[in-house]
């Protein structure tokens, strides 16, 4: 039954396709005007072609790339374990509000 | 063979009337395969003259380690999928296709089989790209499975699983819209 089926859906599918394409042709004026075209094409030369030449970049070259990129990435997001003290300590040396305070008779600074 | 390879000879020494018949025998074959990826005709016009100009142009870097159809199908298909990629193909059926033109009652069986076809084949032109290459291949060029993968550039076990999962969509397609085989 099930094969059946198959055999069905496949006479189904190159009918389809069939009556759908059939009727799909070039226009009249195709041939020459492609032939016209080409008459002012000039062939490309050996280096042309060597640089249009598609760079197939193996599957296991392209994951060592994405996995150094990634990497570095992650490398940038971490917090880094240990800050280097600055070497001099910055003091506020504004002027400080002095308060004397009348009771105690001590004088207060901004501390 | 020898033949074939005098015609290449002829074609890479720029010979009009070589180039003429490579047209006139393959333009409606690769429109048609074009047209089924990227369903507008004018599109597809257009892919077809750009593949030809293409091959006239790097003809001489035809190595001839396949035949000449194979590589021509792969230019055409390539382009296709360039244009489908680059421009978002929109899903186009014209009402006047969807509705039975013939307006006098129909038997019951000619109706669902009519309606059957026309379901088919809008769920055949919205399958994505990787499933219509091959199938359009298979069924309606009824090439062999090693000269789809050689066309593709795809294993023969990958165009396999391709046909495999294509009708496999199709059919839960059907399924779902109550349509059975």
């Amino acid at each position: 039954m099930k094969e059946k089926n198959h055999k069905g859906l496949e006479d189904l599918i190159k009918a389809t396709l069939r009556d759908e394409l059939i009727s799909i042709e070039v226009d009249d004026g195709f041939i020459e005007k492609t032939l016209t075209i080409s008459k002012g094409i000039t062939p490309s030369t050996a280096l042309e072609r060597f640089l249009e030449r598609e760079i197939a970049i193996p599957v296991s070259f392209a994951a060592i790339g994405c996995l150094l990129a990634i990497g570095l990435l992650v490398n940038t997001l971490l917090i880094p374990k240990e800050l280097s003290h600055p070497k001099y300590e910055i003091r506020n040396l504004s002027s400080t509000i002095t308060l004397i305070s009348d009771s105690e008779g001590i004088i207060k600074g901004d501390q | 063979m020898t033949e074939a390879r005098d015609y290449i000879e002829r074609l890479k020494n720029r010979d009009q009337m070589a180039y003429r018949e490579l047209i006139e025998e393959y333009s409606n074959k690769l429109l048609r395969i074009a047209y089924y990826i990227v369903k507008d005709q004018e599109m597809a016009e257009d892919i077809v003259q750009e593949s030809l100009i293409s091959i006239y142009k790097n003809i001489d870097g035809f190595r001839g380690d396949s035949q000449l159809s194979t590589w021509l199908t792969r230019v055409v298909i390539n382009n296709a999928k360039r244009v489908v990629g680059k421009k978002r193909v929109i899903n186009f059926f014209p009402l006047k296709d969807l509705l039975i033109k013939d307006h006098k009652p129909l038997p019951h069986e000619v109706v669902i089989k009519k309606e059957k076809e026309e379901v088919l084949k809008e769920i055949l032109m919205s399958l994505p790209v990787k499933y219509k290459e091959v199938l359009v291949l298979y069924f309606y060029e009824e090439l062999k499975i090693k000269e789809i993968s050689e066309i593709l550039d795809i294993s023969e076990s990958g165009i396999k699983s391709r046909l495999k999962r294509g009708k496999e969509k199709i059919r839960l397609e059907m399924e779902r819209r109550a349509l059975n085989l």
